[in-house]
């Protein structure tokens, strides 16, 4: 009887383990929101940790394939690490798997729309309770990228600006506007951002007194932080790129 | 002293046909020039009428691919119809190979620089002795067309302006202040610019008086009036469309 009892007891104490790291592991709370951009009602998909908030806040911005897996991923990830992730999304529920169709889609976005949307997202965010509106910043990839700058430039309460090999201003007017401090990534071989431009926009930036911190990869081209990307994707500067990330919206993000 | 006179006549008709026939024939003059942008220097590929005097001119602005043989051959086709054509060069000498460069190009593209550059080709042909500056219009396509747009917005002496598969602007403000007759033309099976979007567009102009005619093609795509690219090319679309742009042009921009 004893010997029963013993391994009832085991059994559920393996049974209780194997739950708690199942309610440990389990993903934060995702769900699609929907709310206005000027006159369009828009769709974007949230990610808020477990944890108690508030917590800061990322505007997640997609690059030219749309609001696919991939980005909800990174929003997944942002918000285990304490943020709660807004992945936007440009396209209005169009995503596109070939190239040529994202290159039309990206094309077929008005840039008025887009930073729109982008102010609507923003604004969403500080809204939500479980939000603190005073430590927001944004993340994007590739077009993403250039969208983030331009959330930057648009919204001086911004409290930090992740770029990933998108495209930077060049006017002196728009850099004085950029309060956040600016993170960015990007490839030495990228043919559309050569490493002169990033160079730069890094000394407008400290000519300006804004806060820049901007890495060039080596041996990588555009789009290298999506393992999707068979052709460009570099495993270690794409972690090295994570990591960079992780440690700037801590610093920037995090009291 | 009659069959001099014959011999003469005949000499006379000779010298006349070589003199006028070669020129009837010769394809318009064309050259790279340069001029001040910002504090940079821009360039454009300038194809220029035979006939003497002040003409009319046209501002052609490049896709996604760049300045490219297809769009040299637009200006070239513009000269020939009596116009000053100048193709601005946004990308600043690159030229896509495949669409993937054009993409990473793109993508890679400050906007403000873009504007820039093509408020400085207006500048030097509203400037230009052989140019009438107040019959200068604009034409782009699909990525050009969104900056031949924002001239249509901020450049109170553009005439007129022509578009093709092109994102339209949303904001009322931009919107209300476009003064000149507009030229659409779209494939019907393009991706993001929905038919609605372009209805939107055309309803908003002419609420104000504004001439705006667009015409939409069955079974063309984004990419339709690019006869280098196989895949896409529609010739009677295409055909009909540069029918569209030179009346358009004739009735907007010549006296």
């Amino acid at each position: 009887m004893r010997q029963w009892l013993r391994v009832l007891a085991v059994g559920g104490m393996i049974a209780a383990a194997a739950l708690g790291v199942l309610v440990w592991a389990t993903p934060p709370k995702s769900q699609t929101v929907e709310y206005k951009s000027g006159n369009d009602t828009v769709r974007a998909y949230l990610v808020i940790p477990d944890s108690p908030g508030p917590h800061p806040g990322i505007v997640v911005i997609h690059e030219y394939w749309g609001l696919n897996d991939w980005v909800k991923e990174q929003a997944q990830k942002l918000a285990d690490q304490g943020y709660v992730a807004l992945a936007i999304d440009l396209y209005r529920g169009a995503v596109a798997t070939d190239p040529e169709d994202a290159s039309e889609l990206m094309r077929s976005v008005p840039h008025d729309q887009a930073v729109r949307d982008l102010e609507a997202a923003y604004n969403y965010l500080a809204a939500r309770p479980e939000v603190d509106k005073s430590r927001i910043g944004s993340i994007g990839w590739c077009m993403g990228g250039g969208l983030s700058l331009q959330l930057a430039i648009h919204e001086p309460k911004l409290t930090a600006c992740i770029v990933n090999y998108g495209a930077m201003p060049t006017d002196p007017a728009d850099i004085a506007r950029i309060q956040a401090p600016v993170l960015g990534n990007f490839g030495a071989d990228d043919k559309g951002i050569t490493p002169d431009k990033v160079h730069d926009f890094e000394r407008a930036m400290k000519a300006a007194g804004k806060s820049v911190d901007l890495k060039i990869y080596d041996g990588a081209g555009h789009a290298f932080e999506n393992p999707n990307n068979t052709a460009g994707y570099r495993p270690e500067a794409a972690a090295d790129a994570w990591n960079r990330i992780v440690a700037f919206l801590a610093k920037t993000l995090k009291p | 002293m009659r069959r001099l006179a014959g011999w003469a006549a005949k000499v006379a008709s000779v010298c006349l046909a070589c003199a006028v026939l070669p020129l009837a024939a010769a394809p318009p003059k064309t050259e790279i020039v340069e001029y001040a942008s910002g504090s940079e220097t821009a360039s454009g590929f300038l194809a220029l009428p035979s006939a003497p005097g002040r003409h009319a001119a046209i501002l052609l602005i490049h896709g996604d691919s760049g300045l490219t043989g297809w769009v040299q051959e637009q200006a070239r086709g513009f000269a020939a119809q009596g116009y000053v054509a100048l193709a601005a060069d946004l990308y600043r000498g690159r030229v896509a190979a495949d669409s993937e460069e054009a993409h990473e190009l793109a993508r890679g593209l400050p906007d403000d620089r873009a504007l820039r550059d093509v408020e400085a080709a207006f500048a030097y042909l509203a400037a230009r002795k052989d140019v009438s500056p107040g019959r200068i219009g604009a034409i782009g396509w699909q990525m050009g067309g969104w900056f031949a747009l924002q001239l249509a917005i901020h450049e109170p002496r553009l005439a007129a302006c022509a578009v093709s598969n092109t994102a339209l602007p949303t904001d009322a403000d931009d919107l209300a202040r476009i003064r000149v007759p507009i030229l659409g033309n779209f494939g019907a099976d393009q991706r993001g610019i929905s038919a609605g979007r372009i209805e939107a567009f055309e309803n908003d102009l002419r609420s104000r008086g504004i001439q705006v005619d667009v015409k939409i093609y069955a079974g063309a795509g984004s990419d339709f009036e690019n006869s280098a690219d196989a895949n896409h090319f529609r010739p009677e679309p295409a055909a009909d469309a540069r029918t569209r742009d030179l009346a358009f042009f004739a009735k907007n921009l010549k006296r």
